[in-house]
C-alpha cells in the first residue's frame, strides 16, 4: 500500500468512522451512508490537513470513490503549489 | 485544533452518555463551526455526549423561531451581514447600487430587531453565545475601500441593540471581537471559493475560532483560584537584596513599567477575589521595608501568605497552596527564572507556571494570558471574603492540623469563642447564581464530583419532589459568604442526599457535621443515604465520612441518625434555618 494510500483510508476511518478499515478502499456513496453531501466536505476537510493541499470543492461530485480520491490527492500533492486567492 | 482532532473527540464520546444538544444558528454550511464547537465543548463535558445540531442553512435568525430551544441545553448563534440582509454576502443578485442601500439598512435593522426578540425566547437557564458578523460585508459601499461612510457607521449600528439586549442577562454571552481578531486575521477569514462552490463562508481556521470562542463562552474553563508570584526580577525590577529597597523599580522613569503593570494587575485579581501570595528566596525584612515603600502598588494586605525564606521555592509552594487549600491544578505560578519554574514545574506537574517575560510584547501576552485565565462571569460578594475568611482560618487550619498529628488540641475553644454561625436556605438556595457556580468548582469537599450544566441546574433545582439548601458562615472574624449546597429528595423514612460541596474555605469550622446534623432535624428521618462516589480530588470529603462511620465510606452509604450523634464533636454554632 503506498503511503498515499495508507494516509487516505486514516482519513476515511476518521471521517467516516463506521465503515470497517478493511473496507474503506471500496467505499463510495453508495457503500457508505454517511457519504452524503455534508459527510464529503468533512472528508474533504480531513483530507486537506492531512495531505496540506487546498481541495477543490467543485470536483467532489466526480471523486465519488476511495479510488477517485486517492487518484485526486496524488496529482495535487504532485503538482507545485499554486496561490489560491480568498483562500 | 485539526479538524481532524475535533472529528475524533466528538467521536469518543460514550456511547451512553447523557445527551447534551446545543442548537447552532449559522446561515452558511456549517459543517466546520459545528464540529469545532462540538468538540471543544465535548472536552468539556466528558461523560455526556454532545450534539450540536444546526438550523436551516440560509435562515441562522429563523433557527430561533422554529427549534424548541428548551431541549437544548446551550444554544449559539453565528451572526454574518449576510444573514441580516442577503446583499451583503455574495450568494445573491439583489444589487449593491447606491439605490439599494437605504433598503439594505432597514432590513438589517428590522432582522436584528426580530433576531432580538426570538432570543429574548430563550429561558434564562440556558446559556447562549453569539458571535456578531465577523467578516467584511459584501462591497456594498460606493466609498474608497480606506474610507468608512455613513452607511458602514450605520450598518455597525445595527447590530448594537443586540448587545445592548444581551448585557442585561446573564445567560446571554458575545464573542469579544478583540478575542477573534487576535487569532484569526481579517484576509483569512473569508473562505470566497467555497462559498461561492458550497456555502461554507469561513476558512476552516476561522471556523476553529469561532467554534472555540462559543464554546468557551458557553462551557467556560473554571477560573483559577490564586497567583503566586516570584518577587525579583518579576514584581519589579532589580534584585532588592544586592541593590537595596530603593534600588528596585516598577515605573516608566527607570525603564520598568512592565512590573507596575503587572502590580496592577495583580491588584485588580485580588479585587476580584483572586488568592495572592509571594513566593521568593529573600530576606524577609528587607522585603518587608520593600513593601512598605509609598509607591508600592501591590499593597501588603492583598497578599497572603508572603512566603519569604531561603528555602526552595516549592517548599513555599506547598506552604502556600496548604494555608490556601486549594489543589495546584487552581494556581498559578509567575517567575522569571527558568530554574525556579521548572523546580516547581516538576514538583506541582498540573500547576499552570508562567515565567515573567523580559520583552513588552512578551509581557503583553502575559498579561492578557492572565486575565483569560482568572477571567469569570460575575463578582460575587464571596469573592470578596476569600481572602479574609483564608486569614482568619489559619489558627483553625494550624489547630485542626495539631489535633490530627496529635498534638495539643485547642480546637474546641477556637471554636468555642469563634462565635460561628451557620444559616441554612432552603427557599432561594436553587435561584442563586452562588450556589450552581459552587457546585461546578468545588473538588475537594465533594460528595460526587457530579457537574451540572444551566439547564441541568434548572432541572434540579425545578423538581419539587427535590430539595436544594445553601448554607452560609460567619463568625467573630467576619462572614465567609455562601460555603456549601446541599440537595436531594426525601423517600419515605430515608433521606436520599446526592448532591453537597463545600468551600475549602469552611473548613475546621465543623460546618460539615452541623448540616449533617442539621438534616437530621429538620427532615426528622432516622437514615441519610449519600449518593457518594470516591474521585481523586475529594478526599477531606472521604475523611470527613470515615470519622462518622468509623470506616471508610463505600458507594452508596447511609448515616443512621444515632451513629452520627455518636460520632459528632461537639457544635458551637448558632443555627438559623430559611424555609
Amino acid at each position: 500500500m503506498s503511503d498515499i494510500q495508507s494516509r487516505l483510508v486514516v482519513c476515511f476511518a476518521i471521517a467516516f468512522p463506521e465503515v470497517p478499515t478493511s473496507a474503506v478502499t471500496d467505499a463510495s456513496p453508495e457503500t457508505v451512508a454517511a457519504w452524503d453531501s455534508i459527510g464529503v466536505i468533512a472528508l474533504a476537510s480531513v483530507i486537506e490537513e492531512e495531505f496540506a493541499i487546498a481541495f477543490d470543492l467543485e470536483r467532489l461530485p466526480d471523486l465519488n470513490s476511495f479510488d477517485a480520491m486517492r487518484r485526486y490527492v496524488e496529482q495535487q500533492v504532485a503538482a507545485p503549489r499554486r496561490g489560491d486567492a480568498g483562500r | 485544533m485539526r479538524f481532524a482532532e475535533a472529528l475524533k473527540i466528538l467521536q469518543s464520546a460514550p456511547t451512553d452518555g447523557a445527551p447534551f444538544k446545543v442548537l447552532l444558528g449559522c446561515g452558511f454550511t456549517p459543517i466546520h463551526v459545528q464540529t469545532f464547537l462540538g468538540a471543544h465543548i465535548q472536552r468539556r463535558v466528558r461523560d455526556r455526549r454532545v450534539r450540536v445540531i444546526a438550523g436551516a442553512y440560509g435562515d441562522a435568525i429563523g433557527t430561533f423561531d422554529r427549534q424548541d430551544v428548551d431541549q437544548f441545553a446551550a444554544c449559539a448563534l453565528v451572526l454574518e451581514w449576510a444573514d441580516l440582509d442577503a446583499r451583503l454576502g455574495f450568494r445573491r443578485l439583489g444589487g449593491w447600487g447606491p439605490g439599494k442601500l437605504a433598503d439594505i439598512l432597514r432590513g438589517a435593522e428590522a432582522q436584528v430587531a426580530r433576531l432580538t426578540e426570538l432570543l429574548e425566547r430563550v429561558p434564562t437557564h440556558i446559556p447562549l453565545a453569539v458571535s456578531l458578523p465577523t467578516l467584511r460585508p459584501a462591497p456594498v459601499f460606493f466609498q474608497t475601500g480606506w474610507e468608512a461612510g455613513s452607511a458602514e457607521f450605520e450598518l455597525r449600528r445595527c447590530v448594537v441593540p443586540l448587545s445592548s439586549w444581551a448585557v442585561g442577562r446573564p445567560n446571554v454571552h458575545i464573542v469579544s471581537p478583540y478575542a477573534i481578531d487576535q487569532r484569526s486575521a481579517v484576509s483569512a477569514r473569508l473562505d470566497f471559493k467555497n462559498e461561492l462552490v458550497a456555502g461554507i463562508s469561513y476558512t476552516q481556521s476561522h471556523s476553529a475560532t469561532v467554534g472555540e470562542a462559543l464554546a468557551n463562552l458557553l462551557q467556560p474553563v473554571s477560573p483559577k483560584k490564586g497567583l503566586i508570584t516570584d518577587l525579583d526580577g518579576t514584581l519589579w525590577r532589580g534584585i532588592v537584596g544586592d541593590v537595596g529597597v530603593d534600588g528596585v523599580f516598577w515605573d516608566l522613569d527607570n525603564q520598568s513599567q512592565l512590573h507596575g503593570l503587572y502590580q496592577q494587575l495583580l491588584v485588580s485579581l485580588a479585587e476580584e477575589g483572586v488568592l495572592i501570595a509571594v513566593a521568593s528566596r529573600n530576606n524577609p525584612a528587607v522585603v518587608g521595608e520593600a513593601f512598605a515603600r509609598s509607591d508600592m502598588v501591590l499593597r501588603k494586605d492583598l497578599v497572603f501568605p508572603m512566603e519569604v525564606h531561603w528555602n526552595k521555592k516549592s517548599d513555599s509552594v506547598r506552604r502556600i497552596l496548604d494555608a490556601w487549600n486549594v489543589g495546584a491544578e487552581a494556581v498559578v505560578f509567575v517567575d522569571d527564572s527558568p530554574m525556579e519554574l521548572a523546580e516547581v514545574q516538576t514538583a506541582y506537574p498540573e500547576m499552570e507556571c508562567l515565567p515573567f517575560p523580559e520583552g513588552p510584547g512578551d509581557a503583553l501576552a502575559l498579561f492578557y494570558r492572565l486575565r483569560d485565565l482568572f477571567g469569570r462571569d460575575r463578582i460575587g460578594a464571596e469573592d470578596a471574603l476569600r481572602r479574609e475568611s483564608l486569614r482568619s482560618a489559619a489558627p483553625l487550619r494550624a489547630s485542626s492540623n495539631a489535633t490530627e498529628q496529635g498534638g495539643e488540641a485547642n480546637t474546641d475553644s477556637l471554636l468555642r469563642e469563634a462565635e460561628g454561625a451557620v444559616a441554612f436556605d432552603f427557599r432561594t438556595a436553587g435561584t442563586t447564581p452562588r450556589s450552581l457556580e459552587l457546585v461546578n468548582k468545588t473538588n475537594q469537599f465533594n460528595l460526587n464530583g457530579r457537574r451540572y450544566s444551566d439547564a441541568d441546574w434548572h432541572g434540579v433545582t425545578s423538581d419539587a419532589g427535590r430539595f436544594v439548601v445553601s448554607v452560609s458562615y460567619k463568625d467573630k472574624f467576619g462572614p465567609l459568604g455562601t460555603i456549601a449546597v446541599i440537595g436531594g429528595e426525601l423517600a419515605g423514612t430515608s433521606l436520599l442526599v446526592d448532591l453537597w460541596v463545600m468551600s475549602c474555605r469552611a473548613f475546621a469550622r465543623r460546618v460539615e457535621h452541623r448540616s449533617v446534623a442539621t438534616l437530621f432535624e429538620r427532615f426528622g428521618v432516622d437514615t441519610i443515604t449519600f449518593d457518594y462516589a470516591p474521585t481523586t480530588r475529594n478526599e477531606p470529603l472521604q475523611k470527613f465520612f470515615t470519622a462518622v462511620l468509623g470506616t471508610s465510606p463505600t458507594a452508596p452509604m447511609s448515616v443512621s441518625r444515632d451513629g452520627f450523634f455518636a460520632h459528632c464533636p461537639p457544635l458551637y454554632h448558632s443555627v438559623t434555618v430559611d424555609e
